[in-house]
């Protein structure tokens, strides 16, 4: 009998499709409710010379990967205070906002085209907006005792033809990700490290503390580290509106 | 003296940690291509400050706004002015504010119709910058709009430049006055003066529409006053702009399509029709003279493109037309009455933030008219920014026979040709 549970178990793992395990990825982190923190970003170039970044982040998680996010830059200097408003859309391109404080302006940003360098950084507006399901078509490529690896396509407009993501099952996060260009060439792989937990309510969330992107063909490299994250936290809604930026 | 008070303010503010501030001091310097006759002062050097500093305490909120210039030649230029100078009460679905504010209600970059709410600071010599208009702001807040009840406390003169700056008349302007409707002048303090604006977005639309009663201070008549006696020089007349009381209705709507946004502008300004006199120098004769009622329309479209390398470009196609009014009376409403502007902005994206920026504008009424220009700013660090540009204006000469035709369209800014250096520091 427990032979045949067992079997059962394993049976079951195998049969789960690579969109189920990414359902269940999804599933383990949702219910973080609000996010806010700081984030410092190291930019080095193909010499080695680096400059620091700095933002401010709040994320208000929505309903059906309908999720609201803040960045307010801090450093530079001649940036500071600009913000990005961004509604992520299930299954279209999201919504942006840019507010300027020095002209004291909304400016509404066609989104459509995510795949720019997001503060000439390594990242694009399409890594930092975070990946939502149903995106993307999915394909198991492997798994192990202790992690999967997804293939995902993108079935919107994107800068990727596909992403190669190695799943790690304790953290239910992606540990490393590969992004593929338009020629399907290797363009840039990210590795996420320093993993802690957050416990929000009874449930608990490991996030990596540390992105680390190279360019796998400028060199480049970009470090994206999070400073005093909180997750709970309650945040208004009505804060994430274009017409409350200023 | 009070910019450098200024300066030292803007230090004073910045390490003050409990608020949340941002600023820049500009040191710009200024050279146009002609700058021999005597009579003008327009390449000189200039310090700009642009602060702006809040505080919340609960639902409270105190904000500041500073803007100034000390020019180091023509120290008639010089200003200070606090421009977005308010305390609000913030709730959850709506908001109270009372104070000096700035409304921008700017679409894309070049014409914007719509945006003519706040009187102006004509005179910085780059940029048109707005001023605090003394008034009390209700928001409400809905699901996807927001209504707004402004209602203007005080009216606030545009400011403009003097007779030695070749950006403005060439005239010394005397103090705006406000023209009643039983045609008396007032300080702008007899008419009820509000706004309504509905805002609205739904799918990819956004939808902004208002109606205001007040002054307009956005397009005044320029107006030679009735002498006492026949001066004996020109320079002796007075000569203030005058502002009537408008009814103006305005919408402007933008969507995004593929990889445009889109935009369409739309505003009617209505005059309560009162005439003043106006002289005709040099030997006198009055002429009755009204605002004339007409409407505005701007169409444009902008388009990034990203390429492989991290570059983006973007370009942008802006129209603008006056409607209602007769080619003649067009002219004097202002610079622009049927142009086009292209833009492009050419952004590298690498630590430096290099940016050029190419601009156009073309009179398509055949009057040969155009401004071209060109700039690149880049980071020096973190908190030093360096701009340089080149401004080509093109005019035709004026009319010998027609004493008012060098005051239409760009033919003030004739022979204006410059180039501008600015080091920029950001706190």
């Amino acid at each position: 009998m427990k032979f045949t549970l067992l079997f059962f178990i394993t049976i079951n793992a195998w049969c789960m499709s690579a969109r189920e395990i990414m359902e269940k990825v999804d599933k383990a982190n949702k219910g973080i409710i609000g996010a806010s923190g700081e984030m410092s970003m190291t930019l080095i170039d193909a010499q080695a010379n680096k400059v620091e970044r700095l933002l401010k982040a709040q994320t208000l998680e929505g309903n059906a990967q309908n999720d609201k996010s803040i960045l307010e830059f801090i450093k530079p200097l001649d940036v500071k205070g600009v913000k990005l408003l961004t509604h992520t859309i299930k299954d279209d391109a999201n919504k942006q906002w840019l507010y300027l404080p020095r002209f004291k302006r909304v400016k509404k940003i066609n989104s459509r085209n995510q795949s720019c360098s997001f503060m000439a950084s390594e990242f694009s507006y399409e890594d930092i907006a975070g990946r939502q399901l149903d995106k993307y078509s999915y394909k198991l490529l492997k798994e192990d005792d202790s992690s999967w690896t997804i293939e995902s396509t993108p079935k919107t407009k994107s800068g990727y033809t596909k992403l190669i993501s190695i799943i790690n099952k304790e953290y239910m996060n992606p540990v490393k990700t590969e992004y593929y260009d338009r020629r399907s060439e290797l363009l840039k792989v990210a590795i996420m490290s320093k993993f802690e937990p957050h416990k929000v309510k009874d449930k608990t969330f490991h996030l990596a503390k540390t992105i680390h992107m190279k360019n796998q063909q400028t060199k480049k490299e970009s470090i994206l580290t999070w400073n005093n994250r909180s997750l709970g936290v309650s945040l208004k809604e009505s804060d994430f509106k274009s017409t409350k930026l200023k | 003296m009070k910019q450098l008070i200024c300066i030292l303010g803007v230090f004073f503010l910045s390490s003050i940690q409990a608020l949340e501030y941002q600023g820049q001091i500009d040191f710009e310097h200024r050279q146009f291509d002609s700058d021999a006759d005597s009579s003008t002062h327009d390449s000189q050097t200039s310090t700009f400050i642009n602060l702006n500093a809040s505080k919340e305490l609960q639902n409270v909120k105190f904000q500041l706004g500073l803007k100034a210039r000390d020019a180091y030649v023509d120290h008639n230029r010089d200003y200070l002015n606090l421009d977005d100078t308010n305390i609000s009460w913030q709730a959850s679905e709506w908001s109270l504010s009372l104070g000096t504010h700035i409304f921008n209600w700017k679409i894309m970059e070049f014409f914007s119709p719509i945006d003519s709410i706040n009187p102006k600071n004509l005179s910085t010599g780059k940029d048109v910058e707005r001023l605090g208009l003394p008034s009390l702001v209700y928001k409400k807040e809905f699901e996807s709009s927001e209504l707004q009840v402004i209602y203007i406390i005080d009216s606030k003169s545009s400011e403009y430049p003097q007779a030695q700056d070749r950006q403005g008349l060439r005239l010394n302007l005397q103090t705006p006055k406000y023209v009643e409707d039983n045609a008396e002048l007032s300080n702008g303090d007899e008419l009820f003066q509000f706004i309504l604006r509905y805002k609205k977005s739904f799918e990819d639309f956004e939808f902004d529409a208002h109606v205001a009663q007040k002054y307009d201070t956005s397009s005044p008549l320029i107006i030679v006053e009735t002498p006492s006696t026949i001066p004996a020089a020109l320079e002796d007349l007075t000569v203030r702009p005058y502002y009537f009381q408008l009814q103006q209705l305005g919408m402007s709507i933008q969507t995004s399509r593929e990889d445009w946004t889109y935009k369409l502008e739309a505003t009617s300004l209505n005059y309560e029709n009162t005439e003043v006199d106006f002289f005709v120098p040099p030997l006198g004769g009055i002429t009755k003279l009204t605002q004339k009622d007409h409407s505005k329309l701007a169409l444009g479209a902008e388009r990034s493109i990203f390429y492989d390398n991290n570059h983006t470009s973007t370009l942008y196609f802006e129209y603008l037309s006056i409607l209602g009014t007769s080619t003649e009376d067009a002219r004097s409403l202002g610079a622009f009455q049927r142009d086009v502007f292209f833009g492009l902005k050419h952004a590298l994206n690498d630590f430096k933030g290099h940016e050029f920026s190419l601009l156009l504008t073309y009179d398509l009424q055949g009057h040969d008219e155009s401004i071209f220009g060109l700039s690149h700013e880049f980071r020096l660090n973190s908190a030093w920014k360096l701009e340089y540009g080149l401004t080509f204006i093109d005019a035709p000469k004026p009319d010998p026979t027609d004493p008012l035709d060098f005051y239409y369209g760009l033919k003030p800014l004739r022979e204006s040709d410059n180039m501008m250096v600015t080091l920029s520091r950001y706190f």
